[in-house]
């Protein structure tokens, strides 16, 4: 049986790396005493995996588990396990959907990510974003292991708007080229009168390949 | 929510997650209904610190009172030490990010001399005065406790108590303490006085030294009304299933021992006359296996671990291990759980029981013959021959297993240049039957030890054997030798046999940058020695003379039970090399632990 599951998580998780990350949902999969599906071999593992890696000192309201168990358990009953276990955790459970195993792996269907972006006092991003609105290209020049690559920023940014507290940005998660939210706030300060810098990142949802913004509880797949 | 002065240095330092807390099982409580908060302080890093099984324990014992409140806190790394003395972030506790100030008390351990600097580090950072009698009346008190507990003396000035042996019962003492300090509005000086009058609780402000001509101690006397000349150590008299911590905070990021640990008994009557916690932690008592088995479940159940490890100072001397590690094994594979071992005696049983666990083969088979020839093995009383330790190994290779790590140690009362040629031809031996690497440490005399009275090797000396294995092991090349750094020893011997005058040694060479000084890359030697002669104390004083008979030592008032005249007569028998037999299996050699605490040895076989 496979389910999709989606967690937030709070800001005591917010500096853990990815495996270590992977450790503390496998830990609280084993408390909630789910009946994991274990690879074969010398060295067996759950056969789990934590869509869209989140960057460290991150917090998220949308961390994605692709995850297959052993025996098919109702939603219900792993909901009811989760939550219990959950209660006084950083961890918590906010929807599950059963899934058939012809679907592709989560992470390569995610497209997108939402972030709430919080500015440290002091610095005003209105009139940058209004700019970057403005334009018409923005040249951005992505930093990655293998090299740089030249993109333009307008087509890695699917909305973006001001809040109370900084902005709101959906940003690009898929290759070729993945748009993290430091980067559009170094590409913003482009547009303002000096750098700006970031408080607190959020990330609030993961969005699915296609034309809609889906998530990926809700898609049609 | 991590406040944002803390947060903001986060993203600035390596393993961030050191520092945020929130784990699992991690206590939360309300702080207005708290009426005792307590800050469990490890002076070591994270990773060290949440490894460590008297520190869940204690975590347990104080949040189980519903007034008071345990709240952790280790020593930053440097990195993070650095900016938040920079920032002006005072050291904060895990569970609620308040700064050490807001405490009634700040709990440390004693477990390793090298870790003292590391204290006032703590201290530092919290932004608390380093000695007891700078420290005002809104400032929390500073108690130690662990195994130097049993000679605090080198930092009688900063520690304004001490508790001695094992901490359950005392610890839910001093709480009540606090609460009566906080109900009745005590001074920290009364509340002081009542907590010396707790028994097992050391208050070295209410006691004064007297020195002799040649800087020996002449005496150390309590000088409050009430307060006795000896404190004796607490000890729970039966294991039960009481204090056992089976809801441990899991971390989110790698420690040291990251698995459950299961203590399945204390206390060691082996006699190895070097080893201080077989002479401290006596007599032996054993956790049923009942308590064993529903433990470890518990705790699987309340952390999600895959491994179990059993946890004493020597886990096959459990009288019934071969019925429960068995039954451990079978209960837990079928959920996915390890079993492990941490330490092994140095025979063939101890290698056929290992192999029932799994895991162990992975990680390879470490045993510690201790010295090489038999005659030193007889000084120390480790009673395991040569023959024993290649039987061991034998069966280890029928078992599988395909290397050994074997430890022994240099510098032992009376070794000679010929107990080091035995060690070697030992050692070629057991490369014989599957290759080997030979870590040897330098032998530290410790307090309540048979071996108080001896000298340490001077380093050159300790330098010079090691150069000298290392050149008989080089051209052997299924032999791999590493040995530790003789100047981390010589602190050692220092600072286990030091007296109060050491206080100021220890400020003057935190103020020179020392901290971390069990850590390689930290340590400072010359800045030691510099320290040492900004006082005028010589180090050798401490660490490389032979102690007369009838010296006064700074830790005798400090008593683990043990009758000073048995260690004297079990040093006698040392240097005769006569053997001493274990109280556990055979009759008792009168240590005086027994009747002088009121306790008895309890096994799990006599029971039956």
């Amino acid at each position: 049986m496979r389910v999709w599951l989606k967690f937030a998580r709070d800001d005591s998780l917010a500096f853990i790396s990815h495996l270590d990350t992977h450790k503390a949902y496998y830990r609280m999969f084993r408390r909630a005493a789910l009946p994991l599906a274990y690879s074969q071999g010398f060295n067996p593992h759950p056969i789990m995996s934590l869509a869209a890696p989140l960057p460290l000192g991150f917090m998220s309201n949308a961390d994605y588990l692709d995850l297959v168990l052993a025996e098919d358990t109702p939603p219900e009953d792993i909901t009811q396990r989760l939550l219990t276990v959950s209660g006084h955790e950083n961890l918590t459970l906010q929807g599950i959907r059963v899934i058939t195993t012809k679907v592709p792996a989560l992470a390569a269907l995610i497209a997108w990510g939402e972030y709430d972006i919080t500015i440290r006092p002091g610095f005003n991003v209105t009139e940058a974003i209004e700019a970057f609105e403005g334009a018409r290209e923005v040249p951005f020049v992505k930093e990655t292991k293998r090299g740089t690559r030249d993109a333009d920023a307008k087509t890695l940014v699917r909305s973006i708007v001001a809040t109370e507290h900084g902005l709101r940005a959906i940003l690009s998660l898929a290759e070729p080229v993945v748009f993290r939210p430091e980067e559009l706030v170094k590409v913003l300060s482009h547009f303002s009168s000096s750098e700006i810098a970031i408080e607190l990142v959020v990330r609030q949802e993961l969005y699915v390949r296609g034309d809609r913004l889906d998530h990926p509880l809700h898609c049609g797949l | 929510m991590i406040p944002k002065n803390i947060r903001r240095l986060l993203p600035q330092v390596q393993k961030p997650a050191r520092y945020t807390g929130g784990e699992v099982n991690a206590v939360m409580k309300d702080l207005a209904a708290i009426d005792v908060r307590i800050a469990l302080a490890f002076p070591d890093t994270y990773e060290v610190g949440m490894s460590h099984l008297g520190l869940k324990i204690l975590y347990k014992v104080v949040n189980d009172i519903p007034y008071a409140y345990a709240e952790r806190v280790f020593a930053p790394w440097v990195d993070m030490g650095g900016l938040m003395q920079t920032e002006g972030v005072p050291l904060f506790s895990l569970e609620t990010y308040s700064p050490l100030h807001d405490f009634d008390m700040i709990g440390v351990t004693l477990q390793y001399e090298m870790s003292y600097t590391n204290i006032l580090y703590m201290l530092d950072l919290a932004q608390i005065p380093f000695l007891t009698h700078q420290r005002t009346e809104s400032d929390p008190l500073i108690i130690a406790g662990g195994p130097c507990a049993f000679n605090a003396e080198p930092l009688a000035e900063m520690l304004d108590a001490v508790a001695l042996g094992e901490g359950e019962e005392v610890t839910q003492e001093i709480v009540s303490v606090l609460l009566e300090r906080k109900l009745q509005k005590l001074s920290r000086q009364e509340t002081l006085q009542r907590l010396a009058l707790v028994p097992g609780v050391y208050v070295p402000s209410l006691y004064s030294p007297e020195y002799n001509g040649d800087d020996t101690l002449k005496a150390l006397q309590s000088i409050s009304i009430g307060t006795s000349n000896v404190v004796k150590k607490r000890i729970l008299s039966k294991l039960t299933a009481d204090y056992i911590p089976t809801a441990p905070v899991v971390p989110y990021t790698d420690i040291v021992h990251d698995r459950i640990m299961i203590e399945i008994f204390r206390g060691c009557a082996r006699g190895c006359r070097f080893c201080q916690a077989g002479m401290i932690y006596r007599p032996v008592r054993e956790y049923s296996s009942q308590i064993v088995l529903e433990a470890a479940e518990e705790s699987i159940k309340n952390t999600g671990y895959e491994e179990v490890s059993l946890s004493s100072l020597s886990t096959m001397d459990y009288s019934s291990i071969e019925t429960t590690l068995p039954m451990l094994v079978d209960k837990l594979s079928c959920q996915g759980v390890n079993v492990s071992l941490p330490s092994l005696r140095v025979d063939s049983f101890s290698v056929e029981m290992a192999a029932q666990v799994a895991r162990l083969r992975k990680s390879g088979l470490t045993l510690a013959p201790e010295a090489g020839s038999q005659r030193l093995r007889d000084v120390i009383n480790k009673q395991v021959s040569a023959e024993d330790l290649l039987q061991a190994l034998r069966g280890a290779r029928r078992l599988g297993f395909k290397s050994a790590k074997l430890y022994f140690m240099i510098g032992l009362p009376t070794e000679t240049i010929a107990d080091l040629d035995e060690m070697v031809d030992l050692v070629t031996q057991a490369a014989g039957i599957m290759p080997v690497t030979v870590s040897t440490s330098s032998f530290v005399p410790k307090p309540h030890t048979p071996f108080q009275w001896e000298p340490q090797f001077s380093m050159y000396e300790l330098e010079t054997r090691q150069r000298y294995l290392k050149e008989r092991f080089r051209r052997d090349r299924r032999v791999k030798y590493n040995y530790h750094d003789a100047s981390t020893s010589f602190l050692e011997a220092i600072f286990s046999r030091g007296d109060r005058r050491l206080s100021k040694v220890l400020l003057e060479a935190y103020k020179r940058g020392c901290k971390f000084d069990g850590w390689s890359e930290h340590f400072k030697f010359k800045a030691w020695m510099d320290a040492f002669a900004e006082c005028g104390l010589d180090p050798t004083f401490y660490a490389n003379r032979v102690r007369e008979e009838d010296e006064v030592f700074p830790w005798d008032h400090l008593s683990p039970g043990l009758d000073k005249s048995y260690l004297y007569n079990e040093r006698a028998a040392a240097l005769k090399a006569e053997w001493t037999v274990d109280c556990a299996r055979e009759h008792c050699p009168s240590c005086g632990v027994c009747p002088n605490l009121g306790v008895q040895t309890f096994t799990e076989k006599e029971r039956r």
